[in-house]
């Protein structure tokens, strides 16, 4: 088997062609994990980034204000909440040398928030914390002063904003550029007192355990608008860009079809050389015939020699795509803009059932190639075949 | 009376309009040596082809030591002709992307014979025709006379009972057509095998013993 292998690749040709045909095959291959991987780690960063701002799901007050009392705890507890965090989130205006920009205060408990969304954050007391990309913007790095301006005023001048400065005390990262531009996090009590609130929020975040997955808390919400559902909108981490990760699904099948082309273009590589060894070997796979070499045994020839392209082709394509998504790790992040793409930065993300789907659909259309090839093999007469080749 | 080694009956064979055999029927002693004459077309090439189970005949029967080539499967006739089959084709057919060693011993490593034991017969069969000294040369480093030498090694190289030739001495000079055709005659009296030629050359065909005749696709005697 080895004997006739070494002759099928003998000669410069077959190798320059073999070794064209394992490229053209890996970078297919390569393209179509990495664009899979673009696609699922998108979403994957995007729901990363969403359970990041508000855990599993958070619950709003329809009369607005409200504090959590034993009832609405027990009641998440019944679904297997595992944790809770109030947030007070008003809408304010940041001032900082001279430069102003609209943002989402959001005031916290620390320890509570940290625990429902994983969120590393510095540590907060009368210190105002940004967005990585805020912070960026205003040029603000702790220490720094910055005010906010909230549009209600204090209760013994109402007419007027409520001017409150603070120290920048760090900055956070959610993974979402639009949440890293926006938001800044404030302590709760020291945001309630400011404004004369009380010990009220305006929205409860929940978490479920920590392997709760999309269907677990579906099952959750649902239970929980039956019960709670009247006082209060529930919604779950994934709406805010419902619309956004729908469209990625839509757009993987889409980038999927599109990717059929560079498939056809593997194929018709893979085509070419299967050709090119039948027609520029036969002189040797008809002799071989003659000599007593069985159809069966020059088939199973052929597919070592077909089956090992394909396996090198796979490990290259293994390779390249782990270059392409180190590329893309480390680099995508630049050709983002954040107007358009909410995520700030993307790593591909693959399962090994990717590896195994495009792989298999590679040696599925080599099999089909290869099969026709051999039919034509085998139904040519041994003798025409001999005299047409060596004459 | 023996039974023929090979007997052909009413064997029939067309390549599309063209008839390339019919209603051959002849038979061939085993270790007697054959000359298949006739004129370009006559149907002998084919006849010779069908013995040695390179196609199979669209009717009648090839009937090998009691068995019709017909009811081999495609493994079978593989394994016949590698194991029972030594060809000597007319255009030599050799590789000349191999070494004529390695053209020599390509039937071994088909049927997957120990090279070691094969590698002293045919050192043995090169030095009785003279070529020892090409055997690490490639064949188009070689005369037509030498590659034709080179070609009966190969289908002497596994003792096969039958020895079929082609037009051997086609391309040769009547100096290497003697030398040929008695190296032929000789090796396949010591292994004992039975020898057909082809040839359409009559001073060929009058160095054996039995001639069959062909034309139009039928045996005239």
């Amino acid at each position: 088997m080895i004997n006739l292998l070494k002759i099928l690749l003998s000669g410069k040709a077959s190798l320059k062609f073999a070794v064209g045909v394992i490229l053209g095959l890996a970078f297919s291959m390569a393209v179509i994990l990495s664009t899979i991987g673009l696609m699922d780690g998108f979403e994957q960063t995007m729901r990363q980034g969403l359970r990041k701002s508000i855990g599993d799901f958070a619950i709003h007050s329809r009369d607005g204000f409200f504090s959590a009392d034993d009832e609405l705890i027990n009641t998440l507890q019944d679904v297997g909440a595992e944790s809770f965090a109030g947030v007070l989130q008003l809408e304010a205006f940041a001032l900082s040398n001279g430069v102003g920009r609209g943002v989402l205060v959001r005031g916290v408990e620390s320890e509570s928030f940290t625990k429902v969304t994983s969120l590393q954050m510095p540590k907060l007391s009368n210190t105002l914390i940004l967005g990585s990309v805020l912070s960026d913007l205003l040029s603000l790095k702790s220490g720094d002063d910055i005010v906010l301006s909230f549009a209600q005023g204090n209760n013994s001048s109402s007419a007027l904003p409520t001017l409150q400065a603070f120290s920048v005390g760090g900055s956070v990262h959610h993974g979402i550029y639009q949440k890293d531009e926006r938001f800044t996090y404030a302590d709760l009590n020291f945001l309630q007192e400011t404004l004369g609130l009380g010990k009220v929020v305006n929205s409860m975040l929940v978490k479920l355990d920590d392997k709760a997955d999309q269907a677990q808390v579906e099952s959750a919400l649902e239970s929980l608008r039956s019960s709670i559902g009247a006082n209060y909108i529930i919604r779950p981490y994934w709406s805010e860009f419902r619309s956004l990760l729908q469209a990625v699904k839509a757009e993987k099948v889409m980038i999927g079809l599109v990717l059929q082309v560079i498939v056809v273009i593997a194929i018709i590589n893979a085509a070419a050389f299967i050709i090119f060894l039948s027609e520029s070997r036969s002189q040797e796979l008809f002799l071989f015939k003659a000599l007593g070499m069985s159809q069966n045994k020059l088939a199973r020839g052929m597919k070592i020699l077909v089956g090992l392209l394909w396996l090198i082709s796979c490990l290259l394509a293994i390779v390249m795509e782990q270059f392409f998504s180190w590329l893309i790790t480390h680099y995508g992040s630049s050709f983002l803009p954040g107007d358009i793409y909410y995520v700030a930065s993307i790593e591909p993300l693959l399962v090994w059932s990717d590896y195994v789907m495009v792989a298999l659909g590679a040696l599925f259309w080599i099999a089909v190639i290869l099969s026709f090839s051999l039919r034509q093999l085998r139904n040519s007469p041994i003798l025409q075949g001999l005299r047409k080749e060596f004459s | 009376m023996t039974t023929p080694h090979i007997q052909i009956q009413a064997a029939a064979k067309h390549y599309g309009k063209v008839k390339a055999l019919d209603n051959a029927s002849v038979s061939f002693e085993q270790a007697g040596q054959y000359a298949l004459t006739g004129a370009s077309g006559s149907g002998k090439s084919t006849l010779l082809y069908l013995i040695g189970g390179l196609d199979r005949a669209d009717q009648g029967q090839v009937m090998v030591a009691g068995r019709d080539l017909k009811a081999y499967s495609d493994e079978e006739l593989a394994k016949y002709r590698a194991t029972e089959v030594g060809f000597v084709f007319q255009f030599h057919f050799l590789l000349n992307s191999l070494n004529c060693l390695d053209n020599i011993l390509l039937p071994a490593k088909i049927s997957g014979i120990s090279l070691k034991e094969i590698k002293a017969r045919v050192f043995d069969l090169a030095t009785k025709l003279g070529v020892s000294g090409l055997l690490e040369k490639f064949p188009y480093q070689l005369s037509g006379g030498e590659q034709q030498r080179i070609n009966i090694i190969r289908a002497l190289s596994l003792k096969p009972k039958l020895l079929l030739c082609d037009e051997p001495t086609g391309n040769l000079d009547s100096a290497n057509t003697e030398i040929v055709i008695n190296l032929l005659s000789e090796l396949a009296k010591q292994e004992g095998s039975t020898l057909i030629v082809v040839t359409h050359d009559q001073s060929v065909a009058a160095r054996f013993s039995f001639q069959v005749k062909m034309r139009d696709g039928q045996i005239l005697q």
